[in-house]
């Protein structure tokens, strides 16, 4: 895929979902298994080959996944950045064994949880779009609609693949606003007035990490 | 308008995966539905609002979701 520069370079997926260990619904965890992409495909997906990252404690779904997350992504920073010592058969040579989460699968409601946004039923739900839905007082949810049924107001471009793009800089600048009002101890309906509008409820270690975080992760990689 | 959603849906499943034209293809196709959908299916009727999920506007974010987890 044009990714890596070395052989010696492995792409890792993270899956992540929520199970009920009884049908009475008495345990629900979340287990986090890690995929080696660079396995070939017959070999990639069989039990043998998953590696269990983590399961939470239950009784019910984590209240913070990103607690739970925070070591696992310690452990792939180390991998990120290297491990020096790999010999492999037949050459003499001392390679670097670098591992790089390249994925993440999960269901719609887990990645919604994994990169802590609101999910489809918010008032903007895409990722990729700034496009905002149409409360409906009646029906107790966002719609979205091209034009707006009372102003006529177009909300969003149809044709224009371009337009109104969301990137990494928009949401860190949106997710930044979230917590800087709670950072000030805003009241909770002036927190969550731009949580509705960003689609995200704040720091996520896998879309928009706290940036203290990422410093703080990078010294204690460079330390290890 | 269901024949542009079927036209981008044989494009999805190719069997040796999609080409960069092949998926600018689907998602003009899906655009063309999301477009037809909204002046018929909608009409710009409040009474038939319920009908504007999230489900359809998500059609448009297909492209960069593909694009997203392949080779750019």
């Amino acid at each position: 895929m044009g990714k890596f520069s070395s052989d010696t370079d492995v792409s890792l997926s993270i899956s992540a979902d929520g199970f009920e260990a009884w049908r009475q619904g008495g345990f629900q965890g979340w287990k986090i298994i890690g995929t080696i992409l660079s396995m070939p495909i017959s070999s990639r997906f069989k039990t043998a080959s998953q590696l269990l990252l983590t399961v939470t404690p239950g009784p019910r779904e984590p209240k913070d996944l990103d607690s739970f997350l925070q070591p696992i992504m310690e452990e792939l920073n180390i991998l990120a950045n290297g491990i020096s010592g790999l010999k492999m058969h037949g050459s003499d040579a001392v390679n670097v064994l670098r591992a790089f989460l390249l994925q993440s699968n999960t269901d719609v409601p887990a990645g919604d949880m994994l990169i802590n946004t609101n999910g489809s039923n918010g008032m903007s739900p895409s990722r990729f779009h700034s496009l905002f839905g149409c409360w409906s007082a009646q029906n107790r949810h966002y719609y979205f609609p091209y034009l707006h049924p009372v102003t006529v107001e177009v909300l969003f471009t149809l044709l224009n693949a371009a337009a109104e793009l969301r990137t990494i800089v928009t949401i860190t600048a949106a997710v930044e606003e979230i917590e800087e009002s709670r950072r000030q101890k805003r009241t909770k309906a002036h927190v969550e007035e731009p949580c509705r509008k960003a689609g995200s409820k704040g720091y996520s270690l896998l879309l928009c990490p706290s940036l203290l975080l990422v410093t703080s992760l990078t010294k204690r990689t460079r330390c290890s | 308008m269901f024949m542009s959603l079927l036209r981008a849906c044989r494009v999805i499943f190719v069997p040796l995966g999609p080409t960069k034209e092949d998926i600018d293809n689907m998602d003009k196709e899906l655009r063309e539905f999301c477009r037809l959908f909204y002046l018929k299916a909608y009409g710009n009727d409040i009474n038939n609002i319920t009908l504007c999920r999230s489900t359809i506007v998500g059609l448009l974010d297909i492209k960069r979701k593909i694009m997203a987890c392949g080779p750019t």
